[in-house]
């Protein structure tokens, strides 16, 4: 058994540590936020946070996350901060197929958790390795800089 | 079923990779998940505060093998050189896991910190335990470390355990250059690369060390001491007559293939003309 | 907060305001919130996986299978259990589960389902298959044979030629574009034994295409067969016939093992089998008069069809309209075919045919202009064509052309004329900078009479009517809630909510009252799939005509149905397929875009250092939709000009992974100056006219004339990788 915290609850996996965590959360704890669209660590759509930091779970073996802290989008979105960034999203129109999003919102929370006053270069910087085919990104990075703003203090 | 071990100090570690010398030492991950190839055992290191250690010990600076990029990104004791690789490594969430021994084992003619790395005459410290539990550890240069394209001088029983870089206070006394060519600006296989290092006294122009490296053009990394010091030798400082005869050399020397990410013409014309501008900006005291 | 209280307010602020005010997306929270569900999130009781055995040689016969013993539970599937073994799209062409010759490395051949996808995975390449090789024709330059050509003709092009002052030729290369969306394809059957319906649940974006395929692989009738669309992750048409494939594959091994059975593929799999952006070879002469205007154009465009036609034939014919783009050329000799080649079949993609038109016709364009010593603007402005004028097919522009407001435009947005000239004077250093622009069109909704049917001739072979034409409904509840019925799909362009804001606006209801559904076969009228930049001018037509009719009708508290059939536009000049003669749209939209870029001359690497576009698509339904699908279009374009390099190497595709076939990523771009010109068009939903294709089919000519002024040199070809920017330094000619 492979212990770790997931969205704030202590949890046990019974997979095996070689398992991809991605995997292991959608199928064991039934978390479907997180997607796969590469399975190699190239899309980004598979993100979550690990101790804070942005993961690609498609090759993260679950052991490495064993005592760690997961977050996906579906404990992230219970959050205040999360809720800035929805309605910013929805106000510079940064979703349009939605696969990419909820890698790209923990993109967005990897970021703004260690800088919550980040330049645009910064944010690009900070989504560059999440693919999003749809939106040419810039309607993204607008979305996390007006949350950046309209979220001050949150972060 | 797959062996899988958690151990909770480098002695354990080493115990297990002497007593299952086929296990696959895993410390991010990003490398071994992505080649998909079940191995049947595998020994994970990333909670192994030991190697997550960067010091100095005497003129030596020792990178501790668990450290992954964005950690030794924030450590002021790394230098810019190869912090300008690492920050060319992939993503930011690849930079959050992978790290510095990994791309090292990983062994692949892409590496981005390999010439760097080579640059600096970077070493690998390698340990192990013998039959009555005594660690050993022997460092290798990473040119001998290295010896193909995933291939590693290494005894299975072996653990890289930290990367080695040699007097580093002098090569951060030097001016680099840094030159990662992919086909995008994030997440980018190299095409090629090139790193390289000068120390030049400005008053007597003179060019006292020079080191160069290339990535992708070869199945390992490129660096060839012989023409470094044939351009330190350039009679009365007519260094910009050498760096043509050195470019003519490497021409002979450099063996890039035709894959999927590029060709082989045009990575050597590349590497070439990225060696003619560090030449020349050497030889100008430019960089 | 709830979600209520939110878009409450957004819908307020919209009363009474023009209808291009932005609304909250109608799937907005749910794909915020991961909570959208994708294919593969779906759960189904009992539900099998599956893997392929494919096609290792790039033509052939297969001689013998050799399969391994397989394990309680799995199964294999293959020709033999499809009733027709055949896949049909425009034709019937490809087989489902290839059974005799092998025409591309990467056809199924047969597919193993059971419960563990590993163990599948395992059966399958523990399979062998013994092959009889036959030549194969691995690249277009070598291919001869077509499924398909056409030829038309516009004035009297022999003479223009003959009494030319100068004739130049030039030859333009395009490659393939990989349309990337990051959902791989994805479907799940299921066979209700009891009704004796064969279902389907997955992404796409034309749930009958897949329900037609269905019916005649498994020769079943209408109320036998369902599909469902399921939240689709993108699709830029590689979702628009490839999912009648798998869709077909996974019936098969539904019906056979009595259990569910999803095909998910992997996105190396997916990227080497499915459909592509066609690599072409456009071939152009031009006739020219002494001031080296252009009187007759010569035109032979060769698309590479790949293994089977599939939907190649439709994307060709719109490569020939568009063969003179926005330009006046009164003598026209055009023709094209689509090349059989032994390398995966390609098919749809955003543009479908006008982007490599429209490269080649830009870029001569600016050759042409340096010839006779004029500005690519000058040049065109000699050329561009207005509302009165003849198209290339001996049509009419029906409507106000603005290309000079969006002219002014672009001026204003990025100061294009000044930075041409700046740009133009010698430049030294290892940076270089130059500036390109494009000025292009996309004719909206299918080509030819394709909206109305197939026309119905009298005895003297004049049309007196069509036999076809999509439908819709609206479905008022006692609630006075609408929801509108239409197979059209959302697969991230917004379209339950544009279709949403235009019944409440025609309603006068809120916005929240209205809403769409993911499309059902068993519950909604065939609208027609979800191509072409149709879905706004013609269902989004339809949308507002019933909700008109039903507001006259409106009862409060009582369950109303309205259904509206298509009405074809009656200004039309009939359209004959057999002669490309007439109007082969009803309308076009206008797009102009500049790329300002930086060239690195140790490398030949470049980048994006400043974009602007300029569109024209009627009037826009959301505002901040229209500019999602500009920033996007306008970025693919960029790509396919750019980066975005597959090739094929002995019949195999060599990019095949997110790892190495480029897409830019949020680095490789810069913000883009985007504005919109208000253009209504009558016959379109408060104005609109078609709009997603539109971003993304100039983008590519912009970028590589900006790359020629800062390399000082010409070239023929994209992407320009830095490979070939690197030659053409070296050895081209002067620009």
């Amino acid at each position: 058994m492979i212990s770790f915290t997931l969205n704030g609850e202590k949890v046990e996996s019974r997979g095996n540590g070689n398992e991809r965590l991605l995997d292991v959360l959608r199928e064991e704890f039934s978390l479907t936020g997180p997607k796969e669209g590469c399975g190699e660590g190239e899309c980004g759509a598979c993100a979550v946070l690990m101790d804070g930091r942005l993961t690609n779970s498609c090759i993260t073996p679950l052991a490495n996350a064993a005592g760690r802290e997961v977050v996906t989008i579906e404990g992230y979105s219970r959050t205040d901060r999360y809720r800035v960034l929805e309605k910013c999203f929805a106000e510079e129109g940064a979703v349009q197929c939605g696969f990419c999003t909820p890698g790209m919102v923990m993109a967005a929370e990897g970021l703004l958790s260690v800088d919550p006053d980040p330049s645009e270069e910064d944010v690009r910087l900070a989504i560059s390795g999440n693919l999003c085919r749809c939106t040419g990104y810039n309607m993204i990075i607008k979305a996390i800089m007006r949350a950046s703003k309209e979220g001050k203090g949150l972060w | 079923m797959v062996r899988n071990y958690f151990p909770e100090t480098l002695s354990e570690a080493l115990k297990i990779k002497r007593d299952d010398p086929e296990t696959v030492p895993v410390a991010g991950g990003t490398d071994v998940m992505v080649s998909k190839k079940d191995a049947g055992s595998y020994l994970y290191l990333a909670g192994l505060k030991e190697l997550k250690q960067t010091c100095v010990s005497g003129d030596d600076l020792v990178i501790g093998a668990g450290e992954a990029y964005r950690e030794l990104l924030e450590e002021p004791l790394i230098p810019e050189l190869l912090k300008a690789a690492m920050r060319e490594v992939a993503s930011p969430a690849i930079r959050n896991s992978g790290t510095l021994a990994g791309n090292i084992c990983n062994a692949s003619p892409a590496g981005d910190t390999l010439p760097p790395l080579y640059c600096m005459d970077a070493e690998v410290e390698l340990s192990s335990m013998t039959g009555d539990g005594q660690v050993t550890a022997r460092k290798l240069a990473i040119s001998e470390f290295i010896t193909g394209v995933r291939k590693l001088n290494k005894r299975p029983e072996e653990l890289v355990t930290a990367v080695v870089i040699p007097g580093f206070k002098k090569t951060n006394g030097m001016k680099m250059y840094y030159e990662k060519v992919g086909a995008r600006r994030s997440e980018a296989i190299s095409k090629l690369s090139f790193a390289g290092l000068c120390l030049r006294d400005d008053n007597s122009k003179i060019i006292s060390d020079i080191r160069f490296a290339f990535g992708s053009v070869g199945i390992t990394t490129v660096r060839i001491r012989d023409e470094e010091l044939k351009f330190l030798s350039a009679k009365d400082g007519r260094y910009s007559d050498m760096a043509e005869e050195i470019t003519n050399d490497l021409d002979r020397v450099l063996k890039p293939i035709d894959d999927q990410r590029s060709t082989a013409e045009y990575r050597k014309r590349v590497s070439l003309n990225i060696l003619k501008d560090f030449l020349q900006k050497c030889s100008e005291g430019s960089l | 907060m709830s979600d209520e209280n939110r878009s409450v307010k957004i819908s307020s602020e919209q009363q009474g305001a023009d209808i291009s005010y932005p609304v909250i997306k109608k799937d907005h929270y749910e794909k915020m919130k991961g909570e959208a569900e994708y294919i593969r999130d779906v759960p189904f009781e009992g539900l099998y996986e599956s893997a392929f055995v494919r096609t290792t040689i790039p033509h052939g016969r297969i001689r013998k299978i050799n399969l391994p013993d397989l394990p309680e539970g799995y199964h294999s599937i293959g020709g033999e259990d499809v009733p027709f073994n055949r896949c049909h799209s425009v034709g019937d062409e490809q087989p489902v589960f290839t059974d005799g010759e092998v025409r591309f490395i990467g056809e199924a051949i047969l597919m193993i389902a059971g419960p563990e996808k590993k163990i599948c995975e395992e059966l399958c390449s523990r399979t062998e298959v013994e092959y009889d090789e036959l030549p194969a024709v691995l690249e277009l330059k070598d291919a001869t044979e077509s499924y398909q050509d056409y030829h038309y003709d516009k004035g009297d092009p022999d003479k223009a030629f003959r009494e030319a002052h100068e004739v130049y030729s030039e030859t333009f290369e395009t490659g393939y574009q990989e349309q990337a969306y990051i959902e791989p394809q994805g479907v799940v059957s299921v066979y209700d034994r009891e009704k004796d319906l064969l279902q389907i649940f997955g992404s796409m974006q034309c749930p009958y295409y897949v329900h037609g395929a269905l019916k005649i692989a498994f020769e079943r009738d209408d109320s036998q067969v369902r599909v469902v669309q399921t939240v689709t992750g993108g699709a830029f048409g590689g979702k628009e016939d490839y999912p009648s494939l798998v869709s077909c594959r996974a019936a098969a091994a539904a019906l056979k093992t009595g259990h569910p059975v999803r095909i998910s593929y992997g996105r190396r799999e997916d990227m080497s089998v499915t459909t592509k952006r066609h690599p072409a070879i456009l071939e152009y002469s031009a006739a020219l008069d002494e001031q080296g205007l252009i009187t007759g154009l010569r035109v032979r465009i060769r698309l590479d069809a790949g293994g089977y036609p599939g939907l190649s034939c439709v994307v060709l014919q719109r490569s020939v309209i568009a063969a003179s783009n926005v330009y006046n050329v009164p003598n026209m000799d055009v023709s094209g075919s689509i090349m059989y080649t032994n390398t995966p079949s390609n098919g749809a993609f955003r543009g479908f045919g006008g982007p490599q038109s429209i490269f080649a016709v830009e870029t001569l364009m600016n050759h042409l202009a340096a010839r006779y010593g004029m500005t690519p603007l000058e040049y065109r402005r000699k050329h561009f064509f207005k509302e009165g004028d003849v198209t290339s097919t001996n049509g009419r522009v029906h409507q106000h052309v603005p290309i000079p407001e969006m002219l002014e435009k672009a001026e204003e947005l990025i100061d294009y004329s000044r930075k041409y000239e700046e740009y133009g004077k010698p430049q030294t250093g290892r940076y270089r900078r130059g500036i390109g622009m494009s000025v292009f069109f996309h004719g909206c909704g299918f080509t030819g009479s394709g909206e109305a049917g197939v026309p119905i001739k009298d005895e003297n072979g004049n049309i007196t009517g069509y036999n076809g034409g999509s439908s819709l409904k609206l479905v008022k509840d006692n609630k006075d809630r609408v929801e509108i019925l239409i197979s059209n799909t959302d697969m991230g362009q917004g379209l339950k909510t544009t279709f949403s804001k235009i019944a409440s606006k025609c309603l006068g209801i809120p916005y929240e009252d209205v809403t769409v559904k993911n499309p059902d076969t068993q519950r909604v009228p065939n609208s027609g799939p979800t191509v072409a930049s149709r879905s706004i001018m013609i269902t989004g037509k339809l949308v507002e005509r019933a909700a008109l009719k039903l507001k006259a009708q409106w009862i409060p508290g009582e369950h109303q149905e309205i259904e509206e059939k298509y009405i074809h536009p009656d200004f039309l000049i009939p359209w004959d397929n057999d002669t490309f003669q007439g109007d082969a749209y009803p309308a076009f939209s206008y797009g102009l875009n500049v790329a300002e870029v930086e060239l690195d001359t140790l490398t030949g690497a470049s980048r994006l250092i400043d974009a602007a576009g300029v569109f024209d698509v009627g009037h826009t339904i959301d505002r901040t939709i229209m500019l999602g699908q500009a920033e996007g279009g306008m970025l693919q374009a960029f790509g396919y000009g750019s980066m975005e390099k597959m090739e094929s190497r002995n019949g195999r595709l060599m990019q095949n992974s997110f790892t190495d076939y480029m897409i830019p990523t949020s680095m490789d771009t810069v913000p883009f100056r985007i504005a919109f010109i208000d253009n209504p068009y009558s016959w379109g939903p408060f104005g609109a006219k078609g709009a997603g294709e539109l971003t993304l089919d100039g983008g590519a000519a912009a970028y590589e004339a900006a790359l020629e002024e800062a390399m000082g040199r010409e070239m023929s070809a994209i992407p320009a990788t830095p490979e070939r920017v690197l030659k053409a330094l070296d050895g081209g000619t002067e620009g």
